[in-house]
């Protein structure tokens, strides 16, 4: 059975393309161009889905994406919109929420039982007895959800494009296009974003017969599509409105996030269902669904039709599709309000349609779940049976008003109309057309030039003003479509199956206002956010309260408007991290990287347990030469004649002695006296120095130094060079030896001493070298531009492989610089370490005449309560000690561990705690490992490898 | 054996790619020209060489140095042979050279502070172009920076895929400047837009600054 139309003027199907589905395992074929919804219509399909609680036999509704009533999915991907998804050739498609399929699902039996399931039954059932509540749990859990995630599926993401524009309209409707039409002559960037295929809006399908109509929607696309600064998006809802005019506007390729300097909200309304009886059975549908279906798809809804009328428009749009080939049965008119359609009841009658006023509908007649007559009390008092396989109802409308309400609009319910309208909205944002109360087609489009304007003249355009136009004094809307029946199956809410008796009941039990009745009851809260119950909800309450309805509110309507793809949301990952300019290299050297901050750093070099790797690299260090990339330092460039005063004020040491082509270790505190970062100062005139810092606190050390300057009005220049200068170190006994073999200047101890700094040529490059021993052997700290790095790392390496170079990594430094008692910012100090308590007091100059926390650390020099100190346990070679371990006394905590490693050059455990001054002279530690097993250790002095300093002094 | 090498080199590892050197620098080149009516492109210009200029003087020490007055933070002040010079922070003057092999040494070579109290220090970055009929489109999937709003003979401040840039934009064209850290993994991050719109990815062409025209 087909219920293809011939052709229509406006269809969107291409009847060559002919695309084939499945659908619960059978084939269907459609056009390109149709949504699965229509192309299973069309072939006589009339259950496409099960409901969410009782799973009873569900179609379409809106057609539109306004209700959430079929909802399918595939292998590979779940809640698919069957309204408003193209179907794809060879896939196959099936309904969720269903034991067994659809046609034969197993779970139809909680419709029998619907009674014992009234709203919030989960609350007051399952408690007792306790220990049945996880069974309940697990049951519910199973037979609840909307479709199954398979998590076998590769997971996908789509790129959040940013837009920007002077003016973005929503909705390109009537209202919408005349406004983007309006901008597009003034200039303004704008776009004009839809949810469906094409624009038009209702022109396409309600207004499609009107030729005035048709002039203004052919005249209007063909202006937008010339203007340079209008652009259209089709295919894109709003899906919220979030702070400082940023839409998120949902397409096919993801989220375009729309910054906006104003707003149109053109959304029009969403058509409401009427509540009675059996109102969710396949053939009951929205009018609006008809004339999408007839005129889009050109698919007949059902062979025979009732139009249940509530609204004077119903009759216009009833004869519309007539015209093209709907049989309509009858019109039922529900007006409560005596001869208020008397001219279209008139004209519905010349045009050969029966028209039945009614006082209520008792209820839809179901076989086997499908629609085959309505009966309903005439305005006589008479009951009378229509058999029909569609109700198509028109009874009234509730503004698509998120966006503005978002925005900040309020909302007001205005009788006249029987509907609710924006009001107080903020400057800069706009409401056009049915959203805003205006029904007739001419004034929607001068409410979108209206809105247009006025958006235009906050944005500084010198324009004339354009008045709104009036809204209509008569309703649109039925004050209150429901007909309540004593066996209930009144549906006020299909996504979550709310019966009108449900409303009641929470009512009742005294959630009696509308914000507490949604989260009780859970109207509004399905997939479809209340588009086409809330309104009804609104009504329901507003009866039980004895109230009109806009007395009664209505809830928060927050993002989204629409569901968002969790793909989409999550955009594009950026997964971005630093590569050192030796990067290439290491990897070339087999390099274990790890992440360091944004980093990506050599831990160790080449296969084989950690420990091994890191004793061959520390054994290069120690007896030959090592070299390792510390281009993750900050580097940071001061010129200028107020050098010394800058650096003396951000750290603790006095520069004034520091020679030129000289260095020294330097440290930061912050205010309050407490350790910040360390690094090395090298001077190579009095207004030309150059500092390294910590890796991680390069950023911050630099913003520190421009935040000193601009305090102390000092005349400097402060470079950050941390990632244009890549800087490395040779260290170990043969390190001269490999370094001269690449440069022709001076390396002896004369010319270049201890803590000197020199610009040298290495391997033709100029680099700055600094004789440091962080390691603890002879070595030389080298930095020269990021792009001519590894030309000087890979000289060194070919020079060094005679004398046993190796690369080492921050593992093996880690080692040797404990052996050395040299401590690391953030692993041997916290939050709250004073200089003091690490044994850097020398470094503290406290007569200068200001800088950086020095009143903090003359108190903090007199009140030191910890103290770093080295401890060793020669008994073991297994490391069970880890980082953080507690030294204890009894109960007592004097300390943790901050550092701690096995030391080749000790032989044992060795490493560095933070404990109690009081306890500082103990010779005897007790410290609790990760197990909770004690272990002792003895405090020893540091360093723990050459004390005296002979190996980086070596001439 | 060259001295430096391009940090955008191995962006380049899995293409054909010809090798060559260029400012001193290994990269790879092209000897074509991209067609940027009708096709997407990217390509690596860090060979160009480029220097910073600082100091309290170093605004007074450029304007004797060049022909005219230099403008206000960020404006280029374009030079004969295609460079332009600008201020990025107060007293930080980024110098960058024509793209022509040719004039190197009649721009950042001459730089020499001598006696000035000016420090000139090598501005090692990672930069290349990015152009082609949809280039605009590609970015805004990458930057949350209006690209509109961008001016010609302006660099600008921005970021794109959560890196820190300069860019300096162009007809259907964008000049992206970042440190050598990030390069790598921003140069591929933009590659695979512009490959995936159907662009290309080219080596250094040195006469692309006669493409490079001010909208």
């Amino acid at each position: 059975m087909s219920r293809r139309l011939p052709p229509q003027h406006e269809e969107w199907i291409d009847r060559k393309v002919k695309i084939d589905f499945w659908f619960e395992g059978e084939k269907f074929s459609a056009y390109k161009g149709d949504v699965i919804s229509s192309a299973l219509i069309a072939s006589g399909q009339k259950i496409l889905a099960r409901s969410f609680k009782y799973h009873r036999a569900r179609s379409t509704v809106s057609m539109a994406n306004h209700d959430a009533n079929v909802i399918l999915e595939t292998l590979t991907q779940t809640n698919i919109r069957a309204d408003v998804t193209h179907p794809v050739e060879g896939v196959r498609y099936q309904a969720v929420n269903t034991f067994g399929g659809l046609k034969k699902d197993l779970a139809q039996i909680l419709n029998f039982f619907s009674a014992l399931l009234p709203v919030g039954f989960y609350y007051k059932a399952f408690y007792r007895p306790r220990f049945l509540f996880p069974l309940w749990e697990k049951l519910i859990r199973g037979m609840t959800g909307l479709g199954k995630v398979n998590s076998n599926t590769s997971s996908w993401r789509q790129a959040r494009k940013q837009l920007f524009c002077d003016v973005l309209v929503v909705g390109a409707g009537p209202s919408g296009i005349a406004a983007a039409e309006y901008l597009g002559r003034t200039g303004l960037k704008t776009i004009i974003a839809d949810e469906n295929d094409r624009v038009g809006g209702t022109l396409g399908y309600r207004h499609n017969t009107d030729q005035s109509a048709k002039q203004f929607k052919d005249a209007a696309i063909k202006n937008l599509a010339n203007f340079s600064s209008v652009s259209t998006l089709p295919m894109h809802y709003a899906a919220g409105l979030y702070e400082g005019g940023t839409v998120p506007i949902v397409g096919p390729d993801g989220i375009k996030e729309v910054h906006t300097k104003a707003l149109i909200v053109a959304t029009g309304s969403y058509e409401q269902p009427a509540v009675f009886r059996n109102n969710d059975a396949p053939g009951i549908i929205l009018l609006s669904a008809a004339e999408r279906l007839m005129n889009r798809y050109s698919v007949l809804p059902c062979e025979s039709a009732v139009i249940l009328a509530g609204n004077p428009e119903a009759y216009e749009r009833a004869k519309n599709l007539k015209n093209i080939g709907l049989r309509i049965v009858a019109i039922i008119d529900l007006s409560p309000v005596p001869k208020v359609h008397e001219k279209e009841i008139a004209d519905a009658r010349k045009a050969g349609i029966k028209v039945t006023k009614i006082t209520s509908i008792v209820e839809a007649s179901l076989r086997k779940g499908i629609l085959v007559s309505i009966t309903v009390i005439t305005e006589h008092n008479q009951t009378e049976k229509i058999s029909c396989d569609g109700i198509l109802m028109s009874v009234g409308w509730s503004p698509a008003s998120s966006l503005l309400v978002q925005a900040g609009a309020k909302l007001s319910y205005l009788t006249s109309l029987e509907q609710v309208i924006p009001d107080e909205i903020p400057s800069g944002t706009y409401a056009a057309g049915q959203v805003n109360g205006i029904h007739e087609f001419k004034s929607k489009i001068d409410d979108g030039v209206a809105a247009a304007n006025e958006a235009a003249r906050f944005l500084g355009c010198d324009l004339p003003i354009i008045s709104r136009p009036k809204r209509e004094d008569r309703a649109h809307s039925h004050p209150y479509p429901v007909s309540a029946h004593p066996k209930g199956k009144e549906f006020v809410d299909f996504d979550e199956d709310i019966q009108l008796n449900d409303l009641r009941t929470s009512w009742r039990e005294g959630f009696n206002s509308v914000e507490l009745m949604k989260r009780y009851s859970t109207i509004g809260m399905g997939p479809s956010q209340g588009k086409i119950s809330n309104m009804n909800g609104v009504r329901v309450l507003a009866d039980l309260n004895k109230k009109s309805p806009g007395a009664i509110g209505t809830t928060t309507p927050r993002p989204f408007t629409h569901p968002v793809a969790i793909g989409a949301l999550a955009g594009q990952r950026f997964r971005r991290y630093w590569r050192t300019p030796m990067h290439q290299c290491h990897q070339r050297m087999a390099a274990n990287f790890e992440e360091n901050g944004h980093w990506l750093r050599p831990m160790t070099y080449g296969a084989g347990s950690m420990q091994t790797l890191i004793e061959k690299e520390y054994a290069a260090v120690r007896d030959a030469v090592g070299i390792i990339d510390v281009s993750t330092l900050g580097k940071v460039e001061l010129f200028g004649p107020d050098c010394i005063k800058l650096l003396e004020y951000a750290y603790t040491c006095k520069f004034d002695k520091l020679r030129t082509a000289m260095t020294r270790y330097i440290f930061m505190v912050d205010g309050s006296g407490v350790l910040i970062d360390d690094g090395v100062a090298a001077r190579f005139s009095d207004d030309h120095f150059y500092i390294t810092t910590t890796s991680s606190n390069a950023h911050t050390v630099v913003k520190q130094l421009r935040l000193f300057s601009d305090l102390l009005n000092l005349d400097i220049a402060i470079v950050d060079r941390t990632r244009q200068v890549g800087a490395f170190n040779v260290a170990g006994p043969l390190s001269r030896e490999v370094l001269s073999k690449i440069t022709s200047q001076s390396l002896s101890e004369a010319d270049f001493p201890y803590l000197a700094v020199r610009e040298l040529q290495i391997a033709n490059v100029k680099a700055r070298v600094m004789r440091v021993g962080f390691v603890g052997e002879l070595g030389y700290e080298i930095h020269a531009s990021a792009n001519s790095a590894q030309t000087i790392w890979n000289a060194l390496i070919e020079a060094g492989k005679p004398l046993g170079i190796m690369p080492f990594g921050v593992e093996t430094q880690r080692l040797l610089r404990l052996e050395k008692g040299h401590i690391i910012l953030g692993q041997d100090t916290d939050g709250m370490t004073t200089p003091f308590e690490v044994n850097l007091g020398w470094g503290v100059n406290l007569k200068k005449e200001q800088s950086i926390g020095k009143n903090s650390l003359i108190h903090l020099k007199r009140q030191t309560k910890r103290q770093l100190v080295g401890f060793e346990c020669t008994n073991t070679r297994k490391l069970e000690i880890l980082e953080s371990n507690l030294i204890v006394e009894g109960d007592r905590i004097l300390g943790r561990v901050t550092s701690v490693s096995y030391s080749p050059h000790r032989k044992g455990i060795i490493g560095l705690a933070m404990i109690d001054s009081t306890d500082a002279s103990t010779e005897q530690i007790c410290i609790k490992d990760s197990q909770g097993n004690l272990i002792d250790a003895q405090i020893v002095s540091t360093p723990f490898y050459d004390p005296e300093n002979l190996r980086q002094l070596t001439s | 054996m060259s001295i430096k090498i391009s940090p955008l080199l191995e962006c380049y590892a899995e293409s054909n790619a010809k090798l060559g050197e260029v400012f001193g620098m290994k990269t790879v080149i092209s000897e074509v020209l991209p067609r940027i009516d009708t096709q997407d492109f990217i390509m690596d210009l860090s060979p160009v060489p480029k220097c910073l200029v600082v100091g309290g003087e170093s605004r007074q020490w450029i304007t004797e140095q060049i022909d005219g007055e230099l403008g206000g933070l960020f404006d280029c002040h374009l030079q004969k042979n295609g460079g332009f010079i600008s201020e990025i922070i107060r007293d930080q003057f980024l110098a960058v050279n024509g793209t022509n092999e040719a004039t190197w040494t009649s721009f950042t070579e001459n730089f020499h502070a001598s006696g000035s109290k000016t420090l000139i220090l090598p501005y090692d970055c990672a930069e290349f172009i990015v152009g082609g009929p949809n280039i605009w489109n590609l970015l805004y999937a990458l930057t949350s920076f209006d690209l509109d709003s961008l001016k010609p003979n302006q660099l600008s401040p921005m970021r794109i895929a959560t890196v820190d840039v300069y860019v300096l934009p162009y007809k259907n064209m964008l000049r992206v400047f970042c440190t050598p850290a990030d390069g790598y993994f921003l140069f591929n991050t933009v590659k695979a837009s512009v490959i995936s719109g159907g662009g290309v990815s080219m080596g250094f062409n040195p006469s692309i600054d006669s493409l490079c025209v001010s909208n």
